[in-house]
């Protein structure tokens, strides 16, 4: 659509010449409703499911994480219960390796990494001047399999099967020698999830950040250096 | 608490020189942090004071001189506090290391096991001679005892927190310790990395005495099994080589050599079961034989169904494994 554009020239200073753009705001009206339709949250459930704003995404890494926040704090004061007198029978040997383990990875990796990328992805698009991170839709995928991640972690555990190796799983001893069954997988899989989650938020907020440094563009989707050239 | 009012698993009071300097480095860090800790409270409270009082901020030219050096003194203050807790680190590390190069010393192999620890005192020159005991280790006060520690499963880290700090069992590789009990005393050790399911239940006792004392004990636990003498003790002896413990258990002595389980050539001389999880008495013992898993899950050691007879047999001959 051509938009009316003038051309001018005026002095800021005498012995400075400028030129201005001057652009007729009326026009830009059927662009700026098109826009904002465009970037208006859908409703209902699809709308929550297929969101998109950076706020609102780093809003959900937020409260879910400290929701998982919670949750380790109640397992670390099972812990202390159980080791606040000698030979207490509060939680069984099996149970309580499992549970410190589920504390641990859980404050480490459903609470610790996801609150920072919730506070990137909440605040690095308004320290830079941008509408929202670089790939939005990545960026909702990796909060969705942050939480699939979680979700995983806490559904092996009820059911018996939490991993019960360590917060970092301990080697050898969450090898097949020392730990049959699935806990070490359970526990490889918990952490997939949330690494994968903490790479796509990585990469959705930190290329705008990177052009706003290097000066590079935003294009689709594509990162595009000032001369045109993909990234 | 098992072997008596002496035992104190404690880093704080420390036995032994390494420890002592372990020791005096935890204080000083604490009090260290105690001090800059109150400190920073002090300033919090008082900021907090000032703000409830709603002062008008002070912004003249002087005043911000004035903040500026504080903040100034404030970092040069921390920087040094870090700077010499950093020295003091690593002077206690350093002192500790010389320690190592003590003469008189003695030297012990600490095999780390799910659950439970082996020790053993080589005698090069006379093999069939060493001591091999469980989840007990004696030694003479005022010498340098060299710890040579291998794993056989898992990683392992033994602690002794009154005679020294942490020293992992690597599997594949043998680490050194050096340790120093300066007064007798019975004192606790643990293992201190999580080492699967009983990991809270692999304790050893180190008994520090004279070295008189040592030398008897360690002649003592040279000597093989004593002959059994009453009736009751030769058919224990016979349960035993019958039933499956010969399978996994040593008796010097005797013609029962695995070493898949505890060496039990003395096992009724040490002060507990189970490394550290029941006094040797000989009920305990009772229940161990009978149903270890229940006592221990994951123990290695498993059940044993043997008749009441066989079993107060075996109890009467292992009465005589002191």
């Amino acid at each position: 659509m051509p938009f009316n554009i003038q051309h001018s020239t005026f002095l800021v200073r005498p012995e400075l010449q400028m030129s201005e753009v001057i652009i007729d705001q009326s026009d830009f009206s059927e662009e700026r409703a098109t826009l904002e339709k465009t970037w208006a949250p859908a409703r209902g459930v699809i709308g929550w499911l297929t969101e998109t704003g950076h706020k609102q995404i780093g809003m959900r890494y937020i409260v879910t994480a400290f929701c998982f926040f919670v949750l380790g704090g109640i397992e670390a004061a099972l812990m202390r219960i159980q080791l606040a007198k000698a030979e207490n029978n509060f939680l069984n040997p099996d149970l309580y390796n499992q549970i410190f383990t589920m504390h641990g990875s859980t404050m480490m990796f459903l609470f610790a990494v996801p609150i920072m990328l919730g506070m990137g992805v909440y605040f690095v698009p308004l320290m830079i001047g941008t509408r929202n991170v670089a790939f939005p839709k990545l960026n909702a995928y990796g909060y969705f399999i942050y939480v699939a991640g979680g979700i995983f972690l806490y559904v092996m555990f009820f059911i018996g099967a939490g991993p019960d190796a360590g917060w970092f799983s301990y080697v050898p001893l969450s090898g097949p020698t020392f730990d049959a069954g699935k806990r070490a997988d359970t526990w490889a899989q918990m952490i997939t999830f949330s690494f994968q989650a903490a790479r796509a938020g990585d990469v959705a907020q930190s290329h705008p950040a990177v052009c706003v440094v290097d000066g590079c563009d935003v294009d689709h989707g594509h990162l595009r250096d000032a001369g045109g050239n993909a990234r | 608490m098992m072997v008596g009012a002496e035992t104190i698993q404690s880093a704080l009071r420390p036995a032994g020189p390494e420890a002592a300097r372990l020791t005096d480095l935890w204080w000083i860090f604490f009090w260290t942090c105690a001090s800059f800790y109150a400190a920073l409270m002090a300033f919090f409270v008082a900021a907090w004071i000032r703000g409830r009082q709603n002062v008008e901020p002070d912004v003249t030219p002087a005043t911000e001189r004035s903040h500026t050096t504080a903040v100034t003194a404030a970092l040069i203050v921390s920087a040094i506090g870090l700077l010499a807790l950093l020295v003091t680190s690593v002077a206690a590390g350093r002192a500790v290391g010389k320690f190592a190069t003590n003469s008189n010393q003695l030297e012990i192999e600490v095999t780390g096991h799910q659950w439970w620890w082996e020790v053993k005192y080589p005698n090069p020159a006379a093999p069939n001679q060493q001591v091999v005991t469980a989840n007990e280790m004696h030694i003479p006060i005022n010498t340098h005892v060299l710890l040579r520690l291998d794993t056989r499963d898992d990683i392992h880290s033994l602690w002794i927190p009154n005679l020294h700090g942490k020293r992992d069992l690597i599997p594949g590789r043998v680490n050194k310790i050096f340790i120093q009990a300066d007064r007798p005393g019975v004192y606790r050790g643990q293992c201190a990395e999580l080492c699967g399911l009983q990991h809270a239940h692999m304790a050893l006792v180190v008994v520090a005495e004279e070295p008189e004392k040592f030398a008897e004990w360690k002649k003592r636990e040279s000597l093989g099994a004593p002959t059994p003498q009453t009736p009751e003790q030769v058919r224990g002896q016979q349960v035993f080589l019958g039933a499956p413990c010969a399978n996994c258990h040593n008796i010097t002595g005797i013609d029962a050599s695995a070493t898949l389980g505890p060496d039990l050539t003395h096992v009724r001389s040490r002060p507990t079961l189970a490394a550290g999880m029941l006094l040797n008495t000989r009920g305990n013992l009772a229940g161990w034989i009978s149903n270890a898993p229940a006592i221990k899950p994951g123990a290695q050691m498993p059940p044993n169904q043997l008749a009441a007879g066989e079993l107060q047999d075996l109890l009467a001959y292992l009465d005589t494994l002191r």
